[in-house]
């Protein structure tokens, strides 16, 4: 329906306004509501429906507040109380409004509204999870009577068997609707819903089915009662006898913060930042800082079963746990020996890509100084090394953030939702209700974006992107000669071409041009990026650039220099900090890229291997050539959490500490720094890897590495990779904000004011960029694909991030956590097929087959499939070659079920 | 008394069971007003509406003109949206309006999109209405044909366009927000207002809503003239109405007349009385959302400030009347129970209240409520006045308030017998048996007279 | 199985008529109620495909509004008002008479041979003719015995 409402999030109006609240005058701006400007004053309103991120409801009435109008023709008069109490929540303040929050009829009506949800609510505490963080149990005690008049039944319901992961307790449901406006609005589907009607209505979703996007959870946090409780949760502990640790999402390159909730240092539960009401932290209701399902459900991964405590070397043909010294010196003397019999070069440094910045700070430190080469990557998630380096130079020039919001957005290919899901939220959101407008160009557009009314859409094939991008420049330049052949790349009329450059050109202010570099794992980035970037270059300067890797610390990474050719800091800078020799050279040059590193064993050019993480090398696609050339290692050290096909093949293994159990900074899409956070300290004999590496190191002679505690990593990093950064590693820790935060900021978490994000560079003067001069350099062609035989399509993909993933595949409810392979097909496609939305199909590729649901979205360009893989069933070694593929709807069968 | 005969404009046909199709109206005159106002500006129809002091026929009573002149100017596109949902209890005339007089109402339409400057209309029947919705999509096919609507408009060069589209079963949406989200194809919720729709209503666009009856005064208004419609006038109220009369009177029906008849010459001139020589024991002026009115308080005129002076308020002038074998506290179940159900369950006062409300008045009239929870009834429902209780004026819409106030208004007027009732534990009117339309059904056993009278 | 497959042209003219797409909906569910009897949730899934909304929202609506059945009727469908004014009319009388003469037993709202069902609907704006009633499409007021009788003996 038409949203009659102003959305709290956007932004009010610049004019003063004048009026009173409690009889004191206090300013606010045109268009915000009382509630905020009331927080903001330090005046508490109780709400339900009312949230920050989500348009007005206004049915809870809880805010009703009594309100005096003053006379338009008789100013000096006293202001007359209005007929009736307003709604708090929608309200708009206005010149010499008297607002009483507090009055009898305030009261009345607080204790009115309480008194009505208590009527049918059941006598759950007892067993009700949200105990001790309800709001229900919060206002009756603040705001309500304190006794009940209702002597009759209380409408029941059944009980749903919907979700996996969110228990609905329907008698709970107090109907503010957060729960349906989240997924209509934020979440991009409209998948439950209000049925029935009058008192009898209840929330759910068609048929009884999931609650299947990737953002669900959060309504868990936002539901004020106990109607929707995390299933894995449920029962396991109260809230009043867990620790809190703030700490930030090892999963989401978009940097979100967390709150890790444990009792007896054992993960009990994750959720957005707890905030401070009275006197403790309770999860936050008017959470604005949205959490994915993974970051939510799936950061335990460090009590899975399979969890090694214990540092092991291998004598014979077995791991045999030790000591850590003694695996140190065990690590230190083969890593020598294999040094001095086959050179320095012979060894290779991996750094899993969800390493801090201050790990993968010192095992470039160590490669270049220890061992003395340029032999350390983490970028093995990229196709070919051309792909990663064509990642970097999208690094290099970096220069985008969604601080205060853009003008327009251009999206290059990408699957936002499903690769850094919060960072989408974010862009998604201001785009839909700023009404800006979104162009998506490429061979997959993101379908969590059909909300967003300014949306355009431009699909072409896989290899043709860099072209388009080409051609856009050049039109934008004033060279319009190309619009014929990029109309046809579109299929699109030339004038649609013509409007799309005006457009663009007509955009004012700050715009970002954001482009996905997880693709194809990167097949198309060395003619792709260039082009992205000529393209930003001809667009201006207030156009910034945000390219996009889903993984987690890839900037932190690259700033640090964990790969080769890459330096910390200048040249000059580095030499200082580490105390090279100044006639000494630092090798930046001809490293081993993690993707080649397999073929690089199997021809014997690389004997020794110190990997942190065996994650990084689970994402090498062909795991059984993998494994058969880790055996052929002299020298494997690997620093894991777990026992597994990889680390069983180490001659040393160092346990390592998991993401609750170590302290460091990584860096996110926009270049801000956040703190992981150690709960309680490593598990039984783990370390963390700065340890690992100052043991190794200086048992290998280096005197460099004579640090004492992780903050001194830190402060030797911070200053050679930002110099102007003027906070520190424990300012870099988030705090609670307080209780009505968000209620008097509303959309300031989305903005990441400084408040909720202690690593703002904005603050703390560590801001990751490397280039502010426009690029200029060549656009290399792509070959055309091979057009797809009749009957078949091209086929694309990208990473999701709940497939198949090394940690994740350890999280104690992976099951749960992981989707089933669908593929996503063009309307027009899916017509000529016969197939419809949600129906099951076959998807062949050469001699595979597998089982996929359709999913019929605007989002591949028409004559391709985008499929994303790692949800299984395909082994997709093309490795960058375009695919073709089949697809065809699967027979129905009795047991074929919708 | 002898009862005075008032000519009938609206419905000279509401004998007939015949529909008045596009040759028999325009043999009679019709469409002669929208050749008017075709030739006049919107300033000027707007004007002539405003003089005639036509004030809404739906419930509210807002005066039409008003509510047109708060369009915002220039301010494209505008829809008119027509609340034929007519589902307070009690009303029944907007239905002959469109059954019989199909062309009336839609000249009324286009002259409003005329003065309003839109066009496009959409009629919202409400879907028990089965026949009128294909009476009006009849005779709106037969203004298309012969070119009354399109894009053209009897060749005036504007356009003007009405969909009728039906309701499927919700009495809210008869609230006019209400009626635009179901238009726009939602959960029948009403709106937040402020913004009103002249502001902001379907689609977001300013949008006006008008009642069935209040339309088809307009084209009445301009052939006839606002002298004419003034000439019929008490205080601020003008124009003939429609009142639907149900109920333990001797002739129900739909009666057009002048807002200065009385309550008293309502019912015992015009309807003949009580049936089977019963006493009076209340009458609901205007719907079951109004209050109660004792039978020592019928001098009052049918107007909306009569109505008001008596302590209830005329809304959709349908008059219920009933007789001593009425239990009050049974009205007042039913009553209930209609706002139970009809609650789109949006807010929480509504919702919880509507229910709860009704809830413990079962208990009253079935035995096992106290004492405390007749005070706990009244503290929710009120006395009847807006604003009192813990529902009126805390809710979304007026269905709140209309929930509250006939529950509220019975407490006040009949406290005695909801007491009696819990002392007794039981309903004294149980013997009862009701009386079919023809007195036929089942012969009364009953005999309950109250112990003491109607009072205050 | 798609039931309106077969209506699309008409169903676009629908659509046509209004400004939004998603007005069509209503009047869309009621083509799937006037050719199939009720509303199934396969067709809630169509009608949602063709508006292009979620099936949570159609059933949203398919909830909300009583006249929506979402379970079969039986071949004529009695909707008979017990509000106030029918109620004071005879309603009551008139709903047990239909109930013990025309074939539902145990409370059920359906007659045991599928002739008739019967429901108690709100106020059907027939106020001046209470006690009334809705069989089909079709208002009948002024309700006795023998009309009653009249009425149902006609519909086989």
């Amino acid at each position: 329906m038409a949203d009659q409402t102003v959305h709290p999030s956007l932004k009010p109006g610049t004019e003063d306004i004048r009026f009173f609240l409690n009889d004191r005058e206090v300013v606010g701006k045109k268009g915000e509501t009382i509630i905020t400007v009331a927080a903001r004053e330090g005046v508490y309103i109780p709400h339900y429906c009312w949230h920050p991120s989500l348009s007005v409801a206004g049915n809870c009435r809880l805010c009703l507040v009594e309100v005096h109008l003053p006379d338009p023709r008789n100013p000096d008069a006293p202001a007359k109380p209005a007929p009736k109490p307003v709604i708090g929540c929608q309200t708009p303040i206005s010149n010499g409004l008297r607002v009483y929050t507090e009055s009898k009829v305030a009261q009345e009506c607080q204790q009115g509204m309480m008194e009505f949800l208590l009527v049918n609510h059941p006598l759950d505490c007892p067993i009700c999870d949200r105990g001790g963080e309800c709001q229900l149990q919060r206002y009756s005690m603040e705001y309500g009577a304190g006794h009940t008049r209702m002597a009759d039944e209380k409408r029941k319901f059944h009980k749903p068997q919907a979700d996996p992961l969110i228990d609905i307790e329907r008698n709970r449901c107090i109907m503010c609707t957060r729960c349906v406006r989240f997924n209509d609005e934020v979440g991009g589907e409209h998948v439950m819903g209000v049925f029935d009607r009058g008192e009898g209505n209840y929330i759910g979703t068609f048929g009884q089915g999931p609650v299947s996007n990737i953002l669900s959870g959060n309504i868990i946090d936002i539901c004020p009662v106990g109607c929707l409780t995390s299933r894995p949760f449920r029962f396991k502990a109260r809230v009043w006898e867990l620790a809190q640790t703030q700490s930030t999402s090892i999963w989401d390159a978009s940097g979100a913060k967390v709150t890790h909730w444990t009792r007896n240092r054992k993960l009990m539960r994750t959720t957005p930042p707890s905030r401070k009401a009275h006197d403790r932290y309770t999860v936050n209701e008017d959470t604005e800082e949205f959490i994915d399902n993974i970051t939510r459900f799936g950061s335990d991964f460090g009590l899975h079963a399979d969890r090694w405590d214990e540092s092991r070397i291998r004598i014979g043909g077995t791991l045999i746990p030790g000591a850590f010294v003694e695996a140190v010196r065990q690590a230190a003397g083969s890593l020598a020996k294999t040094k001095v019999n086959h050179g320095a070069d012979s060894i290779a440094v991996l750094v899993s890509p969800r390493a801090t910045m201050e790990e993968g700070f010192l095992a470039a430190k160590f490669a270049r100084t220890v061992i003395g080469n340029d032999n350390v990557d983490w970028r093995m998630s990229f196709a070919t090394a051309a792909s990663a380096d064509a990642a970097s130079l999208a690094f290099q020039h970096a220069d985008g953030d969604l601080n205060d919001g853009f003008s327009a957005v251009v999206l290059v290919n990408g699957d936002y939702l499903h690769q850094v899901p919060t960072f989408a939220m974010r862009v998604k959101e201001y785009a839909r209700l700023n009404n800006k407008p979104v162009i998506m160009i490429g061979h997959h557009h993101d379908a969590y974006f059909s909300k967003c009314a300014g949306r355009r859409q431009y699909g072409c094939r896989p290899a043709e992107t860099s072209r388009a991008l080409e051609l856009l420049s050049l039109a934008i330049k004033g060279d319009a000669a190309g619009n014929g052949e990029l109309a046809k790349i579109f299929s699109v009329a030339e004038s649609e071409v013509a409007s799309l450059v005006d457009l663009l050109k007509g955009v004012a202010g700050k715009a970002l041009l954001i482009q996905s570099l997880e693709d194809m794992n990167g097949a198309y980035l060395p003619s792709e990026v260039p082009a992205a970037l000529t393209l930003k270059a001809a667009l201006g300067a207030t156009w910034k650039y945000i390219p996009v890797l889903r993984d987690r610390n890839a900037f932190g990474l690259y700033a640090v220099g964990a790969q080769p050719g890459r330096l910390p800091g200048s040249e000059e800078a580095v030499r200082k900090a580490w105390k090279i020799n100044e006639k000494a050279q630092i090798p930046t040059a001809g490293g081993q890229h993690a993707r080649d590193l397999v073929a690089a064993i199997e021809e014997g050019r690389i004997k020794g291997l110190l990997a942190l993480g065996a994650d990084v090398l689970y994402s090498y696609p062909d795991q059984d050539r993998l494994l058969a050339a880790l055996e052929k290692l002299e020298t494997f050290v690997v620093s894991d959490l777990f026992n597994s096909e990889i680390t069983r093949r180490a001659t040393v293994f160092f346990a390592a500490a998991s993401n609750l159990e170590r302290d460091g900074v990584m860096a996110d899409l926009e270049g801000n720094l956040a703190r992981l956070k150690d709960v309680d300290g490593p598990t039984g004999g783990a370390r963390p890897d700065w340890e690992t590496l100052t043991g190794i190191a200086t048992m290998m002679g280096s005197t460099a590495f004579a640090y004492e505690s992780v903050e001194d990593v830190f402060n030797e990093m911070i200053r050679l990779v930002a110099p102007g950064f003027r906070g520190s590693f424990t300012g870099l820790e988030l705090a609670g904000p307080a209780n009505d935060h968000s209620v008097q900021d509303p959309g300031g978490a989305r903005r990441r004011t400084p408040a909720y994000n202690p690593g703002d560079y904005r603050v703390d003067g560590a801001h990751l960029r490397w280039s502010s001069e426009p690029f200029a350099g060549a656009i290399p062609a792509v070959a055309a694909e091979a057009p797809a035989a009749a009957g078949q399509f091209l086929l694309t993909w990208g990473e999701h991030v709940q497939g198949d993933d090394y940690h994740l595949n350890h999280a104690s409810i992976a099951h749960l956590l992981k989707a089933k392979p669908y593929v996503e097909v063009h309307p027009a496609d899916a017509a000529t097929l016969a197939l419809e939305d949600g129906k099951r199909a076959v998807l062949t590729v050469g001699t595979e087959s597998i089982e996929v649901t359709a999913r019929v979205r605007k989002g591949p360009a028409q004559g391709t499939l985008y499929f994303p893989a790692g949800l299984g069933g395909l082994k997709l070694t093309g490795l960058g070659e375009s695919l073709t593929a089949g697809l065809q709807p699967a027979l129905e069968t009795e047991l074929a079920s919708v | 008394m002898p009862v005075v005969e008032y000519e009938k404009a609206l419905l000279p046909n509401i004998a007939s069971n015949e529909t008045e199709w596009l040759k028999a109206y325009e043999a009679g005159g019709g469409y002669a007003a929208l050749k008017r106002a075709l030739g006049m500006t919107p300033e000027e129809l707007v004007n002539i509406v405003k003089d005639s002091g036509l004030r809404g026929r739906g419930g509210a009573g807002f005066p039409t003109g008003m509510k047109w002149s708060f369009l915002p100017k220039g301010a494209k596109p505008r829809y008119l949206a027509v609340n034929a949902d007519e589902s307070e209890p009690g009303t029944c005339k907007d239905r002959p309006i469109m059954e019989k007089r199909p062309h009336l109402l839609i000249e009324g339409i286009v002259c409003s999109l005329l003065a309003i400057e839109s066009e496009w209309a959409a009629i919202y029947i409400r879907g028990e209405y089965y026949n009128a919705a294909k009476v009006m999509q009849k005779a709106v096919d037969e203004a298309y044909a012969a070119g009354i609507l399109g894009d053209n408009a009897m060749g005036s060069g504007k356009k003007a366009h009405i969909v009728v589209h039906r309701g499927a079963g919700a009495y809210i949406c008869g609230e006019e927000t209400s009626l635009l989200t179901s238009l726009e194809g939602y959960r029948g919720y009403p709106k937040l207002k402020p913004p009103f729709p002249a502001i902001s209503g379907l689609y977001g666009k300013p949008t006006i809503i008008n009642n069935v009856e209040t339309l088809a005064c307009v084209p009445l208004i301009l052939t006839r003239g606002v002298e004419w419609f003034k000439s019929y006038v008490h205080e601020k109220s003008t124009g003939l109405r429609l009142y639907s009369v149900s109920g333990h009177v001797k002739r129900p029906g739909v009666y057009e007349l002048p807002m200065t008849v009385t309550m008293k010459e309502m019912i015992y001139d015009y309807c003949g009385g009580i049936r089977n020589d019963h006493d009076l024991k209340f009458v609901i002026p205007g719907g079951s959302s109004s209050q109660w009115i004792l039978p020592n308080n019928l001098d009052f005129a049918l107007s909306v400030e009569g109505v008001a002076s008596a302590g209830s308020m005329l809304g959709s002038a349908a008059i219920m009347v009933f007789d001593h074998t009425v239990c009050p506290v049974w009205a007042a179940v039913n009553t209930s129970a209609f706002y139970r159900h009809e609650s789109c369950g949006q807010c929480t006062p509504c919702r919880e209240g509507t229910a709860w409300m009704h809830k413990i008045l079962m208990r009253i009239e079935n035995g096992g409520a106290t004492m405390k929870d007749l005070e706990t009834l009244i503290n929710v429902a009120g006395d009847g006045r807006p604003n009192t209780g813990m529902i009126s004026g805390k809710s979304i819409c007026a269905l709140g308030d209309a929930a509250a106030w006939p529950v509220g208004s019975a407490l006040k007027t009949f406290r005695h017998e909801f007491e009696e009732h819990i002392k007794l534990g039981y309903c004294p009117y149980k013997n009862k048996r009701y009386w079919m339309a023809n007195g036929k059904f089942v012969n009364e056993t009953f005999e309950h007279k109250p112990t003491w009278g109607a009072h205050h | 199985m798609p039931v309106l497959a077969h209506r699309r042209d008409e169903i676009e003219r629908l659509c046509a008529k209004y400004p939004s797409r998603r007005s069509a909906l209503l009047p869309l569910l009621w083509m799937v109620q006037e050719q199939e009897g009720w509303v199934s949730q396969d067709s809630m899934r169509e009608v949602a495909d063709i508006i292009g909304c979620t099936a949570a929202e159609v059933y949203e609506v398919v909830s909300f509004y009583t006249m929506y059945n979402q379970k079969p009727t039986g071949r004529h469908h009695i909707q008979l008002c017990h509000t106030l004014a029918c109620a004071i009319c005879g309603s009551a009388e008139a709903g047990e008479y239909i109930k013990n003469k025309y074939g539902f037993t145990h409370g059920k709202s359906m007659s045991d041979d599928g002739r008739f069902s019967i429901v108690e609907v709100e106020c059907i704006g027939a106020c001046s003719n209470a006690p009334a009633m809705l069989v089909g499409e079709t208002l009948y007021g002024d309700l006795t015995p023998e009309s009653i009788d009249s009425i149902l003996g006609a519909h086989a």
